[in-house]
């Protein structure tokens, strides 16, 4: 009975401030100042969300499948390298991506005056904005792409490379096999791999608005601050919310009839490849590891070598201790939650309370940042006018204090860990619960002896994970964030909102060290189990 | 709901901190190292502690707002009259009541009830190329005009200083003339908004534009700054002071006041008594290039070069009025 | 004439110390049902998938009929082999339905033929009902005549079948034994079937292949192999006393069950 009152108050608290962004949908506002921001600033941003997103999630595809096929499908020298090489551009953030493209972009201008110089001005406006989406798109997708090859990965080395195998020996040839057997078959996992991808492009604050690009993030950012007018925020944040659910539902319904459901047998690439396809592979494989890691390292070291201007060490210091200590927070939570809330429902099974663990952890990751900050701020007003609450709490109930932006963060990385627990969980026999309480084992002390030591791995990946997102974060804690408070992220956003780009280079670096040790060590140690 | 009450009020305990009493607590949009350097001076003088949070004006607004139960903030500093005013009408601020500070400004500059006081004064000036543009713009209405089409950078809408700069505009000639003036700077952008004025500065040099609308604050950085490439691109391009025959130009106010229910009135009363004091009001002129707001300060060197000009100090206390007009004039033409 | 034949096959994979086939020669005659026997790590689905031409062997060659598959310059690619296989989990494409995927493989026939073969197919191994089914809604047993329907209307010249029926229980096992059995003698199909199950192995084969460490032990008639074990461990796997003498059926049986493995 505790634990279930337990569950439902981990579930409550996790779902509480999107809950009630949504019933705020409902809400009367000021219909005139809406419908100005529905008109002028919705629609424009709609079609720029769509363009990008389209656009980041295609070339994510072209970044992130071949490269699958190859590690997945051959075995050529340098494969497990890049095993690990291509995952790495997670470590870089969007918005550091798209400040890395500056000198390269510069280096196009000549080409864009020359274009109004010869074909007027017109084709010259064409020219950059073309230029300049093209830019945001493959940077982001640079960085983006390794959600798609991990799924496609997975896809298609395990039930996949079998199948594909199968179809050779029936007649088909690698191209055939490839489009009519695997493409097929990894299409849930592609279609989970682009709808993160999709959710960090319409994420994305730092980078779009340094390309002039307004999506519905800026937008968001705008009508809040810009116009001052929080009640059409929060009815904009609860409709992008809307379209998000939706298409994800649309997303999980996709899959049809046809079962997917995979066993896990991992198979050893063993093609050796004949010398085109051997080129062929390593250019599937350096080329995204070339621009979504190694390109944005090199120009940060560079700029790091052209910083100028007073001494930013301490600044420096001072923001990589807030990042470390709030992805430290923050992952303790999602992981405490997380096992509260998966390890009770597996021992009180029931479909109502499964429904919700489910809901609990999609409905964070599925806010962008700045929606998620606006949901935030109403729950934060919403304590505030508890009644009974002791008097030296309040300080710390008013927006902008670690309180909320732990929070905050916290509801919105949940979905990694409560993923991963979920998984781990899964993978792990009922047979087992059901043998340690044949033993004699109450439900917790089976659960800490038998579950907690297998589900180790698990927990530690996506630990590590969530650790790394509240690094690269941006939009949540620029808006969120307490009194003179800067992580890496908001030290790094507002030195180049000075026009300070090449100072942005240490605490970028800061963020990709970060990153990349952790992805090493969950790449590394923690999936090549199997 | 009673649990998650305690769960709260338990995390909350954590994070309380003890409150030191020596300290003033700003909230600024103003992000400069020159800032940091006067902080630092006035610490070692008074061994008063200065905590800062740096961001976008309506952000610190808005958690002031929802502070006004209890006070995070002592000062808080902004960089254009518009919003200075606009805190003052929502009651933002409470009046300083310092004899020092009243005498110190020209008259019609500092807010008449004595709720903030001026720091500094940017212009906002027009750049051209010196290689492409033979006859610079010699007003902002000129930008608007058809032969700059595709060649005129300047920055968001969500910049302060051009909401300032078109509220300007339109106490000064009215709405039709508001409206026009910013369709026609839409039309003639040469990209979307994006970036500071610096990237339209440096944008000009590289030749994206002929035409950019600039901070002289930023004008000066770029001078003095050590990479030659902003050296470069501040000697590629002529400054002009706009509309020197008529109103003038328009200018940014660097301002702050007393955040009202502030727990340390005094020690925010002294920091804005020692930014506006004669010698820290000329190291800023040194060090940033704004001009001193206080009477009787001499320009620099720098600013010497680019000429001497007349600030419009005519709308400067009718820009907040003005200001959610112009932002639905930005709206209205699609200026982001 | 000979049909397929194996010569010095070696296999070794990378990284790895112990070879996985050490010099394995073989030859499967036209129409022959040849059982290969051998535990697990034996190298029997080594063997088999270079047959398929999904492995690159290090060493040795692989000929079927006038045709040299696999050689020291030379590596048919699998699609171009013409030899069908069957799997101990079927691999059956889970987004396609039966009949689709039983069609899968028709495309050097006519379009208009194919969906009446893949029918014929499906109604040899009785699943013609199940058409427009698909994989996840069949049973195991269904799965794997669905799999064997969907390699015979593909008409290899070779069909290799590799524990087709091993994740099934022994009384299933047996019948779909005994049915494919009689299909593949129908069909003329030349077959290799493997597997680790003795008793299997004495039911299906014409002949019997031993292998153990990716050595071929004993290739003879099931009858001469009961009579004359190469060694004890075969005499174990057919579950032969030390006497020299057949064992019951029975026997061979619950032997097997304990040590069955996947």
């Amino acid at each position: 009975m505790i634990s279930r009152v337990i569950f439902w108050v981990a579930c409550l608290i996790l779902l509480l401030p999107v809950g009630q962004l949504l019933l705020g949908v409902f809400a009367p506002v000021d219909t005139e100042s809406w419908e100005q921001v529905r008109e002028y600033l919705l629609v424009p941003a709609i079609w720029e969300s769509i363009y990008l997103t389209v656009a980041v999630c295609v070339l994510s595809l072209l970044f992130g499948v071949p490269a699958a096929w190859c590690v997945s499908r051959f075995q050529f020298p340098g494969r497990r390298l890049f095993s690990v090489l291509l995952v790495l551009p997670l470590a870089v953030p969007p918005y550091v991506a798209a400040y890395i493209s500056t000198d390269a972009r510069e280096a196009l201008i000549p080409w864009l005056v020359s274009i109004r110089e010869n074909q007027g001005v017109e084709a010259f406006l064409l020219a950059e904005r073309v230029h300049r989406f093209s830019w945001l798109s493959v940077m982001l997708a640079a960085v983006l792409y390794p959600y798609v090859f991990l799924t496609a990965r997975a896809a298609f080395s395990g039930t996949g490379c079998r199948l594909a195998d199968a179809g050779r020996t029936l007649g088909s040839g690698p191209w055939r096999s490839f489009f009519t057997i695997s493409l097929p078959l990894a299409r849930p996992a592609l279609a989970a791999g682009l709808f993160l991808v999709a959710m960090e492009t319409l994420n994305d604050y730092g980078g779009v608005t340094y390309f002039g690009v307004q999506t519905l993030t800026p937008t968001l950012f705008k009508t809040w601050f810009g116009l001052g007018d929080i009640e059409s925020a929060r009815r904009l944040a609860a409709w992008i919310l809307i379209v998000i659910l939706v298409l994800r539902f649309l997303e999980v319904r996709f899959r049809g009839r046809a079962g997917f459901e995979s066993q896990r047998r991992p198979a050893r690439p063993t093609q050796l490849p004949k010398r085109p396809v051997l080129i062929a592979c390593l250019i599937a494989c350096f080329g995204p590891v070339l621009v979504g890691f190694l390109y944005p390292c090199l120009t940060l070291l560079y700029w790091l070598s052209r910083t100028t201007g007073p001494d930013r060490t301490e600044g420096l210091i001072r923001a990589t201790g807030h990042s470390l200590g709030l992805g430290l927070a923050v992952t303790a939570l999602c992981l405490l939650a997380a096992l509260v809330i998966n390890g009770i429902n597996r021992f009180v099974r029931s479909p109502a309370q499964d429904t919700l663990a489910r809901i609990a952890s999609v409905a964070g990751y599925a806010s962008p940042g700045s929606v998620l900050a606006v949901a935030i701020f109403g729950t934060a007003a919403f304590f505030r006018e508890v009644p009974f609450l002791p008097e030296f709490v309040r300080p710390w109930l008013i927006s902008g204090s670690l309180l909320w932006l732990v929070y905050g963060l916290s509801v919105r990385y949940f979905a990694i860990a409560g993923q991963m627990t979920r998984e781990g969980l899964a993978s792990i026999p009922r047979g087992l619960d059901d043998s340690a309480r044949l033993l004699g084992g109450r439900p917790f002390s089976a659960f800490i002896g038998v579950q907690l030591p297998l589900l180790r791995p698990a927990l530690a990946g996506a630990g590590i994970l969530v650790f790394i997102d509240v690094v690269k974060e941006l939009p949540l804690s620029l808006l969120l964030r307490p009194f003179d408070f800067e992580t890496l992220g908001t030290w790094t956003y507002g030195l180049v909102d000075q026009g300070l780009i090449f100072a942005c280079a240490a605490p970028s670096l800061a963020i990709v060290a970060i990153g990349s040790i952790g992805l090493v060590v969950v790449e590394l140690f923690l999936l090549k189990r199997s | 709901m009673k649990s998650l009450t305690v769960i709260i009020s338990l995390a909350a305990a954590a994070f309380i901190a003890t409150a030191n009493a020596n300290e003033v607590r700003l909230y600024t949009q103003r992000h400069y190292d020159a800032d940091k350097e006067v902080f630092d001076r006035f610490t070692k003088e008074t061994g008063i502690e200065v905590k800062v949070v740096k961001a976008g004006a309506d952000e610190l607004l808005t958690r002031i707002d929802a502070e006004k139960d209890a006070p995070q903030a002592d000062l808080f500093v902004t960089v254009d009259a518009a919003t200075l005013d606009r805190a003052a009408e929502a009651g933002v601020f409470q009046p300083h009541g310092s004899e020092t500070l009243a005498g110190r400004f020209p008259d019609g500059l500092a807010a008449s009830d004595g709720s903030w006081v001026p720091f500094t004064m940017r212009a906002r000036v027009i750049v051209a190329s010196k290689d492409r543009v033979s006859e610079p713009p010699k007003t902002y209405a000129d930008l608007a005009d058809p032969s700059y089409k595709g060649k005129v950078l300047i920055r968001s809408s969500s910049s302060g200083y051009n909401q300032a700069l078109l509220a300007s505009i339109l106490a000064a000639e009215g709405k039709d003339k508001a409206v026009a003036w910013a369709k026609g700077v839409k039309e003639n952008m040469a990209r979307p908004p994006q970036g500071g004025d610096r990237d339209q500065v440096r944008g000009v040099a590289l030749g994206l534009g002929d035409v950019a609308v600039s901070n002289s604050y930023y004008l000066g950085l770029l001078e003095t700054s050590d990479d030659p490439k902003d050296r470069e691109a501040r000697a590629a391009v002529s400054v002009i002071f706009p509309n020197q025959g008529n109103r003038g130009t328009h200018v940014n106010i660097s301002g702050g006041g007393v955040v009202k229910g502030a727990q340390n009135v005094e020690n925010a009363v002294k920091l804005m008594e020692f930014i506006t004091s004669a010698e820290i009001q000329a190291l800023y002129q040194q060090l940033t290039s704004e001009f001193a707001a206080a009477k009787g300060i001499p320009p620099t060197e720098v600013q010497k070069a680019w000429g001497e000009f007349k600030p419009d100090l005519t709308t400067i206390h009718q820009l907040s009025d003005n200001t959610e007009e112009a932002l639905r004039i930005f709206n209205l033409v699609g200026w982001q | 004439m000979s049909h397929l034949v194996i010569e010095n096959l070696s296999h070794r994979y990378p990284g790895t110390d112990t070879s996985a086939l050490d010099n394995v020669s073989l030859e499967v005659e036209s129409c022959e049902i040849l059982a290969l026997v051998g535990g697990s790590g034996s190298g029997k689905s080594t063997l088999l998938r270079a047959i398929a031409g999904l492995e690159k062997p290090t060493n040795g060659t692989i000929s079927l009929g006038a045709t040299t598959l696999t050689g020291p310059d030379q590596l048919i690619p699998p699609e171009k082999r013409q030899i069908g296989m069957v799997s101990q989990s079927g691999d059956l494409f889970p987004h396609l339905t039966i009949l689709r995927n039983t069609a899968y493989g028709l495309r050097r026939f006519p379009k208009s033929e194919r969906r009446q073969r893949a029918l014929d197919a499906l109604e040899l191994v009785g699943l013609a009902t199940y058409a427009d089914r698909y994989p996840s809604e069949l049973s195991g047993g269904e799965a794997q005549r669905a799999a064997l329907a969907r390699s015979l209307a593909f008409e290899p010249s070779l069909l290799l079948l590799d524990e087709p029926f091993s994740n099934l229980d022994a009384s299933l096992r047996e019948r779909l034994r005994t049915q494919t059995v009689d299909l593949l003698r129908n069909k003329n199909t030349t077959a290799i079937f493997v597997t680790h199950h003795g008793d299997d192995a004495l039911a299906v084969g014409d002949r019997l292949a031993v292998l153990r460490d990716g050595k071929l032990i004993q290739v003879d008639e099931p009858r001469r192999v009961l009579e004359r074990p190469a060694d004890t461990g075969v005499s174990a796997l057919f579950g032969i006393n030390n006497s020299g003498s057949a064992a019951t059926r029975e026997d061979t049986t619950t032997g097997n069950v304990g040590s069955e493995e996947a």
